[in-house]
């Protein structure tokens, strides 16, 4: 007897029972498993763009489309950056990561409330995988990825759209590839779920200035979609840029950890950070990241405020000319009936 | 744009408390507990501590520094501890990037180190409406001469969400539980005893894992007093031939032959993933041979228990 699938509910959806998985050595008439036809095949999909400073572009969707076309799920979008001259020091590529900003789309579905810096999708699962030296050929690398909290479901012939803007916070252009990680699936899922990623960026603070504030508005961090946003982590990042210095570095301790705070609320008042709080202190440098895939969520069209607060600090005048800059980033998904 | 009335308004909300504190050497400090608190009457889960910590020494021969080896802490709400004894702060979590626990920030001030820790708990600590976890730090007098240090800065964060009314009140809770063996600065051989890695409680342990650290507190090469997280046993090691062994309370093998630290506290991750269960007064048992006199093991077993609510 050839193993069935029990066909129905998606077989590889996580929240589905699954069947009893029978090994085949282990049964009694040996037949090979692929006379039935798998039930996801992975497949990766990527296309890569040079981007000048200040401009946009984006990666034709034939490359980023199922080629068998069939329905698939994304599981990961990673995203790789490279500069082909020694233009960035090898230990702060990552500060690549601000200046390429990507807003994803789906058909009539957007995935991201406008153009979110590629270093804030996911958390840094390793820091220095996220700037890379090759010495052979001065080139500067920093890879991002991001695990999708939940499989994105894309019918056969859509595609997920990436529009890239280069922010223009270094002259240089920057080669930008994406990548999805996914599978081809047969069985059609009953409900998919969407990704949202929104995002605060702050002013540029004079780091040896007085003391400063910043604060986000109710468009930055919100929840503009009719159904709860079900929240996957927080995303804190800063860059640090001296234009007199090749000095573009992304964390900044010092800035980091003791000058910046924040305290955040939400729409109604109720406080998220109580009091202000370093902001490697919620957002762990670590892992860049604040993780709450615990249950909370956000009401649909809401929003969190974000305060900050620079101290004065004190620095050598060498670095007179520096600014720096916070981003936040909000990760979470919402649940939509299949059609 | 502006809010619609939740229609969940009892949803469950992330939430971060915080407060800054600072010691100094053989100190102890107390953070605001205002501060610490979730100021509703909301019932909350803490999912995870951090610390922050900082500090600039008054000489600049002392390079980055794990500052979370000078720093113990004790955790404790109502009648429930988390800690019996102060426990070093880079012994609660497992270590994911050395880099972010001694950083130094040239463009402030060569001398200022910043370290970074957190403490994942193995289960969400639920903190009854109103209820505060208390915090408690000290530094003692040991180290403050090897790490003319100064005063040390830091922050304290619990990092959870709220509970929501309509989630029923537990009858019991997983509360957490750190114990630490560290030795002394000078002794060739030591030995934990039965009130260092033991269960005090009449309940079992989980025991989630052992982490361990070493510190070196002599001057390298370049005059800046450098740290390890572990040495192996010889020919292997550099400059430490020090071994451990480990039995539990009935003498049952856990570490059989003389081993480096490095090796049985994953040098990636400074922890050891033991998920096994202590009866109650039990106790693990850590013997140090060939200590080096520049050299403390740090150790702490981290696990959760149950208690009534």
């Amino acid at each position: 007897m050839p193993i069935r699938l029990p066909y129905g509910p998606n077989p590889l959806d996580p929240r589905q029972p699954r069947p009893a998985w029978v090994d085949p050595r282990t049964a009694k008439t040996k037949i090979p498993m692929y006379y039935e036809p798998p039930p996801a095949s992975p497949i990766h999909l990527s296309g890569s763009v040079v981007i000048a400073s200040g401009a946009n572009a984006t990666v034709p969707a034939s490359a980023l489309k199922n080629p068998m076309g069939q329905d698939m799920e994304i599981l990961e979008i990673k995203f790789e950056l490279s500069l082909p001259a020694f233009v960035l020091s090898a230990y702060n590529a990552s500060f690549a990561g601000a200046t390429i900003a990507c807003e994803l789309t789906m058909g009539s579905l957007k995935l991201t409330n406008g153009s979110i810096p590629v270093f804030l999708f996911g958390r840094a699962e390793n820091l220095s995988a996220e700037s890379k030296y090759d010495r052979a050929t001065e080139t500067v690398y920093a890879a991002f990825t991001w695990r999708l909290p939940r499989p994105l479901f894309v019918p056969a012939g859509a595609a997920v759209v990436p529009n890239f803007t280069h922010t223009g916070m270094t002259p240089d252009a920057i080669n930008v590839r994406i990548g999805y990680s996914a599978r081809t699936i047969f069985v059609k899922p009953r409900r998919i779920y969407v990704p949202w990623v929104a995002k605060y960026s702050s002013k540029s603070f004079n780091p040896i200035s007085a003391a400063d504030t910043d604060a986000s508005i109710e468009l930055d961090l919100v929840n503009p979609n009719p159904e709860t946003l079900y929240l996957q982590r927080f995303v804190g990042r800063t860059v640090s840029v001296n234009p007199s210095y090749v000095g573009k570095t992304e964390g900044p301790v010092a800035f980091s950890s003791q000058y910046l705070s924040a305290r955040i609320t939400d729409s109604y008042g109720r406080p998220i950070v109580r009091d202000f709080t370093p902001f490697y202190g919620i957002f762990s440098p670590l892992t860049r990241s604040w993780e709450m895939d615990n249950g909370a969520v956000l009401d649909p069209e809401s929003y969190y405020l974000v305060n900050l607060r620079k101290d004065a600090m004190t620095m050598s005048a060498f670095y007179a000319s520096a600014y720096a800059q916070a981003f936040i980033s909000m990760v979470g998904w919402r649940e939509l009936e299949a059609s | 744009m502006s809010p619609k009335p939740s229609a969940n308004f009892d949803a469950v909300t992330p939430v971060i408390l915080s407060s800054p504190f600072s010691i100094l050497a053989n100190n102890s400090a107390i953070p605001d507990f205002g501060r610490i608190a979730y100021p509703y009457r909301k019932a909350i889960y803490i999912e995870e501590i951090r610390w922050t910590l900082y500090a600039t020494p008054a000489t600049s021969q002392v390079a980055a520094t794990q500052l979370g080896s000078q720093v113990l802490t004790k955790l404790q709400f109502g009648n429930k501890y988390l800690m019996r004894d102060p426990v070093p702060i880079w012994l609660l979590g497992t270590t994911m990037d050395l880099k972010q626990e001694e950083t130094q920030d040239v463009t402030v001030n060569l001398r200022t180190s910043y370290s970074h820790y957190r403490w994942r708990l193995p289960e969400p600590l639920y903190l009854e409406a109103g209820e505060v976890l208390g915090s408690w730090f000290t530094r003692g007098p040991e180290l403050a001469t090897v790490f003319p240090i100064g005063t040390i800065n830091g922050y304290v964060e619990y990092v959870g969400r709220t509970v929501s009314p309509q989630t029923p009140r537990p009858k019991t809770i997983p509360v957490p539980y750190a114990a630490p063996f560290v030795t002394t600065l000078g002794r060739v051989y030591q030995q934990s005893n039965e009130e260092h890695l033991f269960n005090p409680f009449g309940v079992d342990l989980r025991v989630q894992r052992f982490n361990g650290r070493l510190l070196q507190t002599s001057a390298d090469s370049a005059q800046t007093a450098s740290r390890r997280l572990g040495l192996t046993v010889p020919p292997s090691a550099p400059t430490s031939g020090m071994g451990l062994l480990m039995n539990d309370s009935w003498g049952g093998k856990m570490v059989n032959n003389l081993t480096g630290p490095g090796d049985i506290f994953d040098c990636l991750r400074a922890g050891w993933l033991v998920d096994t269960v202590m009866p109650p007064k039990g106790v693990y048992e850590i013997r140090a041979w060939n200590m080096p006199v520049d050299q403390q093991l740090h150790v702490a077993m981290v696990g959760v228990r149950e208690e009534r609510a």
